[in-house]
């Protein structure tokens, strides 16, 4: 082993006993001493002069071990267990409805309009979570701006998804009741839920695609979307067996929790994050 | 010299910016920002990656590991969508900074 080499092993010995013991950070600082000290050599500096040099200019392992450590842990494990409840319960239903469809219960087009509108309800329920989420990271004071960002990344892929599958649902939903009912549109409660929620959902994505709405808002309206679905979905399921949407209990603890952190959502205290 | 607060606070948008115009890798980045600062923005190399971690951890820009010309593995960075539009705030608000600034400067001198 040369001396270089012997300088570099030490080197690492030092990086590894000051605690940069992830593999990645550790290749990629030994590659960029290597460069540096290559590119010293180049211009005829003496390899211990150069390796002293790049050394010197690369930091104290101390210090940076110290910004390593405030990377912390992925801040996406409340994402992580929302997304896998979501993806879960997406297979649940359907199963439930590949099981009507093979046993004729149902056509292939109803089958394909009642998974999409529900698989987009349950993603909009979804970002409502995260929502929620966030509102609870800024009220108890455990915002970060990556935790922040997780979130924010994760309402705007869902809630792209939950707008798509809404309006393809609304859409087979119109053609089974033309083929069925004679027309596109028959004013069912449930109909006119999915087109409010379609049109909640459209507006979203215009706010997010082309205004410079805060992170705030863009959470308070995934909790607005959610209580929208709350109503759709299980108020409009409510009417039509005969109950009225304020005596159905379940659907007013929903809307009262949302309410709850709605409320919480728009209250100026204890604001932490950068929203 | 420039004072270190406001180097590490444009560490960010300097990154977004070198990337936005291709990918690159944690030396050739410096390098990059040492020249054309005429010297003046100095970071210390090892604190560079730190912050490209970060970055990639709250989806700004993304990296691979690939090969270069000397046979050396390297890590190569590139900016991701989220990155494109945080950039483009950092360039409204340093703007914005730089326009008081300058707008200030002037009125001194009239």
């Amino acid at each position: 082993m040369s001396d270089l080499d012997q300088s570099i092993a030490e080197w690492r010995r030092r990086m590894l006993a000051a605690g940069i013991k992830t593999p990645v950070p550790l290749v990629e600082l030994e590659n960029h001493l290597r460069e540096d000290m290559d590119h010293l050599r180049s211009s005829g500096m003496p390899d211990a002069q150069a390796f002293e040099i790049a050394v010197t200019r690369l930091g104290k392992s101390g210090s940076m071990q110290t910004e390593f450590k405030k990377i912390g842990r992925m801040p996406s494990d409340f994402v992580g267990l929302m997304s896998f409840i979501w993806i879960g319960t997406t297979i649940w239903i359907a199963l439930v409805l590949s099981g009507r469809l093979l046993s004729g219960k149902l056509s292939f087009l109803l089958f394909a309009h009642i998974f999409s509108l529900s698989a987009g309800y349950l993603t909009v329920f979804l970002t409502g979570a995260f929502g929620i989420g966030y509102v609870c990271c800024r009220w108890f004071r455990v915002s970060s701006p990556i935790r922040i960002q997780s979130l924010s990344r994760a309402v705007f892929q869902f809630s792209r998804l939950s707008a798509g599958l809404v309006v393809a649902g609304l859409l087979l939903g119109m053609f089974w009741s033309e083929e069925n009912r004679g027309r596109y549109l028959t004013g069912d409660p449930r109909e006119i839920g999915a087109l409010c929620v379609a049109i909640w959902l459209m507006a979203m994505w215009l706010i997010q695609q082309f205004s410079q709405a805060s992170n705030r808002i863009i959470m308070l309206l995934c909790i607005g979307g959610s209580m929208n679905v709350s109503l759709a979905w299980f108020g409009t399921g409510a009417l039509a067996h005969g109950h009225g949407m304020t005596t159905f209990w379940p659907l007013d603890v929903l809307l009262g929790v949302h309410f709850l952190f709605l409320a919480m959502g728009f209250a100026p205290a204890n604001e932490t994050a950068k929203a | 010299m420039i004072r270190k607060e406001l180097v590490a606070a444009s560490a960010e948008p300097l990154i977004l910016s070198l990337l936005s115009r291709g990918e690159s890798y944690g030396y050739a980045i410096i390098q990059e920002v040492k020249a054309r600062s005429g010297g003046k923005l100095q970071w210390t190399d090892g604190m560079l990656y730190p912050v490209l971690h970060r970055m990639e951890r709250r989806g700004l820009i993304k990296s691979h590991w690939a090969e270069s010309e000397t046979g050396r593995k390297r890590k190569y960075y590139s900016i991701k969508e989220d990155g494109k539009r945080a950039h483009k705030k950092h360039r409204e608000q340093w703007s914005l900074v730089h326009s008081v600034l300058a707008g200030l400067q002037k009125e001194q001198y009239v």
